[in-house]
């Protein structure tokens, strides 16, 4: 197991403005589950189920406030393994812009191994492979700030990337990309769970998004709601709507068609498999 | 238009200068600048001005770049040549105004004051138009360290410089954003008197707060994701390594400071002094 999580709670303080804690509010709420190393999880749910508070607890960013969380075996509330754990699960956030710290694309990539202490000319070496896996090799010596939104997020896995993880967590990565973006980092993504084995947690509200996922979780007000391969997850269209989720589009005209009384299989996810599908029956009839 | 400013202007080229090692241009910076101080002849400024030419003339920067520059300081050097015209006192008297005598001497003090002026701005716009902002950070990190002892945080100022770099287009480009969106509220950023118009600027200031705020905290949060943990322990991908040429630069330019200091002795009591 990867990560581990043994009932996470964590507790949100809201302070007023004597620094007096005003309430509490629960994020986490005895979150269960267990990523399996090479895995591509998807994490869903609506806004404010805590999907990236969890997200930050696999960072070591947050620290449960009850229950542990194991990651690569190792407690995240154990300060002398913080550097371990940050740098074998590294984290891509929402805003492109605000995650890029230099003003040179090589720079920004070289951070994170310069943050740990890796020999200059190794650092170099590194950079220029994180940044050829997500093709952004000829950006080297570009400024960050004529970049795209995927361009720029690109970046920002290549700045994980330099720092060799084995876990690449990202929150809610595409939000703020245009649908061309989207793609680019999609395709990055999988290309780095497929080819270099990289296990991918992804945190997103967009469906679509989670279709490819090996496994998913969906979550609600802190919990694991349920759970299961997209197929098991995206067939339970009201267990769904329940949560404040909407299935994937494909799914949805699926379900349409089948009330309709169209024979279609309970597999169809995407669009090719729902051609597919169609084919098939005009063949049939 | 916000967008025209740039802080730092770099421009790109392939000279000798270029690839002098930043540390190396710092201090011919200041050698230039202490320089310009001891001059108190015209002779001396023609010589200062002849290697400022020679230099700029090697960096391959057009020198229409440097006048650009010159442009923003236009009002305090005629400021300062108004002042030094007016308030001079000397023997020579040109023009009695009746409150006030224009000499000689405030003539010859109010052009060397200009010329010394101009030639300390477009010296030290010569080290921004020639190296790169990482180069100079990385170079000023690298200068302040040994001042770390004395507890200077040589590491978080050139932090700080980085992203201050990284972060003053993207700052610029949402000031023109909210602008443009209290604009189409109604807000009104040119009438009005001086304080009417630094009253307008509270909606557009406390928004970019916000904002720049929130980015900080974003930025901290995905710059300990990625183990920054201060400059201890830190490597640097780019080393800054001296060359033969910067050696040959640091003779030259201790060679012209020691002349220029000896000039000066020499020109001691000479005429057009000041």
């Amino acid at each position: 197991m990867f990560v581990k999580s043994e009932k996470v709670v964590f507790d949100y303080h809201v302070q007023n403005e004597l620094g007096e804690i005003e309430h509490t509010h629960r994020a986490l709420d005895g979150v269960e589950l267990n990523i399996k190393k090479g895995d591509f999880v998807a994490i869903i749910g609506h806004n404010g189920s805590g999907k990236s508070t969890f997200a930050k607890h696999i960072n070591a960013l947050l620290l449960p406030s009850e229950g542990t969380l194991y990651v690569k075996e190792m407690d995240t509330k154990d300060d002398a393994k913080l550097w371990d754990i940050r740098s074998s699960a590294g984290m891509v956030f929402q805003n492109p812009d605000n995650q890029i710290i230099a003003t040179i694309v090589e720079e920004d990539v070289a951070f994170g191994p310069e943050n740990l202490g890796v020999p200059s000319e190794k650092i170099a070496f590194h950079v220029e492979k994180a940044l050829s896996t997500v093709d952004m090799s000829e950006y080297a010596k570009h400024s960050p700030n004529k970049l795209s939104g995927g361009q720029k997020q690109r970046i920002a896995i290549a700045g994980v990337l330099a720092m060799h993880p084995e876990c690449i967590i990202l929150d809610e990565p595409t939000a703020m990309l245009d649908p061309s973006g989207r793609s680019e980092v999609l395709d990055t993504i999988h290309y780095l769970n497929k080819e270099e084995n990289i296990t991918i947690i992804l945190i997103t509200h967009y469906m679509e998004e989670a279709v490819d996922a090996d496994y998913i979780y969906v979550m609600k007000d802190g919990k694991i709601s349920f759970e299961g391969t997209p197929k098991d997850v995206f067939v339970q269209v009201n267990k769904m709507k329940n949560v404040g989720l909407d299935v994937p589009q494909i799914v949805e005209l699926a379900t349409l068609l089948r009330n309709e009384g169209v024979s279609l299989s309970k597999d169809v996810l995407k669009v090719n498999e729902m051609v597919e599908e169609l084919c098939q029956l005009k063949l049939e009839n | 238009m916000l967008r025209d400013i740039t802080i730092g202007q770099y421009y790109p080229a392939e000279s000798p200068i270029h690839y002098l090692d930043p540390r190396t241009k710092i201090a011919m910076t200041f050698i230039f600048i202490i320089s310009l101080f001891f001059s108190t002849h015209l002779l001396l400024y023609a010589v200062a001005a002849i290697v400022l030419a020679t230099v700029i003339k090697i960096s391959k920067v057009p020198f229409s770049y440097m006048i650009k520059g010159l442009k923003s300081i236009m009002i305090l050097v005629l400021f300062t040549v108004i002042i030094n015209v007016f308030l001079t006192l000397g023997d020579t008297v040109l023009v009695d105004l009746g409150f006030a005598t224009i000499t000689l001497e405030g003539l010859i003090a109010a052009v060397a004051m200009a010329v010394r002026l101009m030639m300390l701005i477009i010296g030290s716009s010569l080290l921004t138009l020639t190296t790169s902002p990482i180069d100079l950070t990385d170079a000023i990190e690298r200068l302040l360290k040994p001042l770390e002892k004395i507890h200077v945080p040589a590491h978080e100022i050139a932090m700080m410089m980085t992203i201050a770099l990284r972060f003053i287009p993207i700052l610029l480009e949402e000031t023109d954003k909210i602008m443009k969106a209290q604009m189409a509220r109604g807000a009104e950023f040119e009438k009005g008197g001086l304080i009417k118009k630094a009253k307008n600027l509270i909606p557009l200031l406390v928004p970019l707060f916000i904002s720049a705020f929130r980015r900080a905290d974003d930025l901290a949060l995905a710059m300990e994701a990625r183990c920054y943990r201060g400059g201890v322990g830190r490597t640097k991908m780019k080393k800054l390594k001296y060359t033969k040429g910067d050696w040959v630069t640091y003779v030259l330019m201790i060679t012209y400071l020691i002349g220029i200091i000896w000039l000066s002795r020499l020109f001691q009591g000479a005429k057009l002094m000041f």
